[in-house]
Parts: C-alpha cells; structure tokens; sequence
C-alpha cells in the first residue's frame, strides 16, 4: 500500500557528467557502451598507483558562467549547470533568462536540496594548502562560506532565485538518493509544490583523489576503458567520477498548472541504515530500505521491469548488492533486469544516486536499458539477471535505484515514465 | 607629480592588480584596466569586498576601514589611498 499523498512528477532533468552534459549526449553515449572513463588530465595525478576516472570537460562552462562563479568551486559550478537545465526544461525559467548571474531576479516558489560527499572538496583541499602556508592569519574571510557543504545548495538559489527549502544532504553515496527522497516526500505530502533535487562531487583535485587512492578500492587494472567492471569476476575495484545530475519534482497539480511535460516519476522511496559497519555494506539494511521503498509505491516486485544498481564493482558492494536484491525481491529477482552506471560515469560519489536517476528516467523514457560495461564472465556470487553488452528492450513498468554508502546510509527510489 | 612618484603608483598599480585579480568575482579583461576602472567593474559584492579588504591589508601591511573602503570608486582612488597609507 502506497503513502497516501500527491503524485509526484519529474518535469525537467538535468546533467553534468564524463559521458556527457546534456541528456541527449548522455543518452546516446550509455545507449551505445560508450565509457566516459579514461586517464585524468586535468590535475597533477603523479604519486598515485591508479590515474583513471571520469572526468567532465568543464571548458563549456567558462563561457556559459562568466558573471559572478569565477571563483566558485568546481562542485557549484556543476551544480548550477544541472540546475540550469532542469529549471528551463521545466519550464520555470526561460533559456536566455536562465545564462545570466540572476540579479534582481524574481524569487520562485522552489525547494532546492542536494546530495554531496563532502561540499566544495577542491576549495577545502586549498584552504588546507593555504593553513599549511601562511597559517590562520592569512586565511580569507571568505573562507568559511566558501567552505560549507551547504555552499552549493546556497549558490544554486541564489543564482536562479529559488526561494523554498535550502538544503544538503551528506551521507557519502547515498547522498542525492536521499536528497531525491526527501524532496519527493515534501512535494507529495504538500510541503512544496516544486523543488529542484539533486546530487554533486567533485574529487579530483591532488588531495581528495590521493585519499582515495589509498582506501584501496579503486581498480588498478591497466586499461582505462575495462577497468570498471561491475558484477564481472574479474573485477578489481571502483573508478571514481565526478559531475552532477538535477532534477525538477512537482507536484502533477502544479505540472498541470503551468502545462509542463512530464519526464518521469518518483513513485516511492525507502531508507534505512545498516547500523552495523561503517564501511561494510549489510543485506539487511539494504533489504529494509529496498522494502521500505516498494511498499511506499505501492509496488510488486514482480511489476519491476528494471534495477539501476549501485554496482560500485567492489567485491563487497556487489555481492552484498546482489544478496539484498534476491532477499528483498524474492522469485521476480530471476526476471527483472539488473544493470549498473558506475562503468559509465565513474563511481560519482555523492552524485551517483541523482546521475543514476536520471540515466534510469532516460532508459525508462528510451523503454531501453544501457548494457552492462566489461561484464564478460559474471561472477557467480551476483545471481541475479544481469543485463549483457547489448542495450536491453524494458517492458512498460516501474524501475528500481538503489544507493548504498559508506557509513551505512541506504537510499531505494521507485521511479516511472513520463507520461 | 615626479617621474618617481609615477615610477611609485606604477608599482602600486601592479601589486594592486595581482591583489585584485584572485578578488574579483566577474571575467575581466585584464589588459585595459587602469586608474580609471571602477571597482564596481570587479563584480564586488559585500563578501568579496571582505576578501579584497582582508588581501590588500596583507599585501601592503596597511589597514583598511570599511567606511574607507566603501569610498573607493576606482582602481586610481585605491592607488591614491595606498600611496598616502606608505603601503
């Protein structure tokens, strides 16, 4: 039985990422197997065993933002680019109106809530180079604002004057699935009419990317193009991305208001916390919020024509993942397709969730699932029905997204086709 | 003025310029700024203006009080302030 409430509407969708900045590129790059995974060029990598990921080409953005984010971090900048889509798709804001800094602009009625890992990661790498040079005295005022996690979400607002809800979401990979949830949640239950949701990170400046190159879960298999293969057992670990992916959830009476066409839907969404480990995934935590999900939309697994995975291509997260899956979908866990992005974008941290989203709004819209990358002799611990090298025909129905980070948070989205 | 005076507002200008590059908010073509280019033309805005503040008074070791910097209209008025504060 669902939650009682409102439908919720996808009315305009937005992304940055290594595969592409806009839906249709994006969309004909993970249609047609194409990776955005290659060597990093664009900061020094030299010290790291691996130098792989998914890295945007941002040189479009130089023109596009030239008042008022010159200094901003690369996170706002994407983020604001995903916004900027989303909102003119949706029609909210007019595609010349949206290009310029949005001063003096009309204030929207729009809730405006992301995910991230961490916040603006390549200034806070900065700040801590400046501390360790010049000390707390030659550290700007600025520095604080510029600092906050919450700096993006407070960016995007102000750029395009959206004036409901202010928000970040941190919780490692999970981040923008939870981000996506709540912001379903206040549309449906009546708390907005509108807001813009998604998910941002950016780690690739010399300190992030070197943390994470010594947690030991990045694939140091030597070919760029194969070395992220989820499900497969040949695997050897994650890949890193970085991008942002937005979304524009509104109430079907608001959608109906203003005329705007619809993208997609958010049907229902869970979360739960494995309460175990802090970096080891748990079955049951992620079968209670796969659970929690389904039941909120109202549901049968058997109905699932998709599951957009989380797919990290670790071995802890993909067969755990798998478990979960069979446990919390019983027999249609045989039927229903399986397939990850991760092998795609990179694993994008706190804006996998929402860029996953969106690439599963685009294969529902599509009726058509992006093959699994570098899956060539599936590992027999992941049984569930994994999708091949070829894009897959989906039946009409409902998907599945499921994101799970470290610290244990869970996230599960329900999401259909536009109408 | 004396050919070192202008010699000294050059210097300044230069320092100044570097100063106001990594405080700016807005794209600006760097090559025709001069002593008559408005600071507005920066793109300051309130949080800016603190870091622009906070980084002249490190550069040339000078304090700079708000009300005196809300004065400044022009890259020549900041020249002029920090010509006669010895930065």
């Amino acid at each position: 039985m669902s939650a009682a409430g409102r439908r919720v509407l996808v009315t305009g969708l937005g992304l940055v990422s290594a595969v592409g900045s806009d839906r249709e590129s994006a969309w004909a790059s993970l249609v047609g197997g194409r990776t955005g995974i290659g060597p990093l060029t664009g900061f020094d990598v030299s010290g790291n065993a691996v130098t792989f990921g998914g890295q945007v080409d941002a040189t479009f953005l130089d023109e596009r933002q030239k008042g008022k984010l010159r200094r901003a971090d690369r996170t706002l900048r994407f983020a604001v680019e995903a916004a900027r889509q989303a909102l003119t798709e949706a029609g909210w804001i007019g595609v010349e109106e949206a290009e310029d800094a949005g001063e003096g602009r009309a204030v929207l009625p729009i809730g405006n809530l992301w995910g991230c890992g961490v916040g603006p990661a390549g200034h806070l790498a900065g700040f801590h180079t400046r501390f360790a040079e010049k000390g707390p005295q030659g550290m700007r005022p600025s520095t604080v604002p510029e600092g906050m996690a919450n700096s993006i979400s407070a960016g995007v607002s102000i750029r395009f004057g959206l004036g409901g809800t202010n928000q970040v979401v941190v919780s490692a990979c999970t981040s923008s699935t939870n981000a996506i949830g709540q912001a379903f949640r206040a549309v449906r239950h009546g708390y907005a009419e509108a807001v813009l949701c998604g998910g941002v990170d950016s780690f690739f400046d010399p300190f992030d990317y070197g943390v994470w190159n010594n947690l030991g879960v990045l694939s140091t298999l030597p070919d760029p193009a194969t070395a992220l293969r989820p499900f497969d057992a040949g695997r050897a670990g994650t890949l890193l991305g970085e991008g942002a992916a937005a979304l524009l959830l509104e109430s079907e009476e608001s959608a109906a208001r203003r005329g705007a066409a619809t993208r997609g839907e958010v049907l229902g969404y869970g979360e739960s916390s494995d309460a175990t480990h802090i970096t080891s995934p748990d079955v049951a935590g992620q079968v209670r919020a796969i659970r929690a999900a389904l039941a909120d939309a109202g549901v049968e697994p058997e109905e699932l024509v998709y599951v957009n995975a989380h797919g990290t291509a670790t071995e802890s997260n993909d067969v755990t993942e798998c478990r979960s899956i069979r446990e919390a979908l019983g027999s249609a866990a045989e039927a229903v397709p399986v397939g990850a992005m991760k092998s795609y974008f990179g694993h994008t941290l706190g804006a996998s969730g929402a860029l996953e989203t969106v690439g599963t709004l685009l294969a529902l819209e599509h009726g058509t699932a992006p093959p699994n990358l570098n899956l060539d002799t599936p590992d027999p611990e992941c049984a569930v029905r994994l999708i091949g090298g070829e894009p897959l025909a989906l039946g009409a129905g409902p998907a599945m997204k499921n994101s799970f980070g470290f610290g244990g948070g869970n996230g599960v989205l329900v999401l259909g086709r536009g109408a | 003025m004396s050919a070192s005076d202008n010699a000294d507002r050059a210097g300044i200008l230069e320092r100044l310029g570097a100063v106001l590059e990594e405080s700016a908010t807005e794209e600006v073509d760097w090559s025709t700024v001069d002593e008559s280019t408005t600071l507005e033309s920066f793109g300051f805005d309130s949080l800016a203006v603190l870091d622009l503040i906070f980084d002249l008074e490190q550069e040339f070791g000078v304090q700079i009080p708000a009300e005196t910097m809300i004065r400044m209209k022009t890259v020549g008025d900041l020249v002029t302030f920090l010509e006669e504060s010895g930065g």
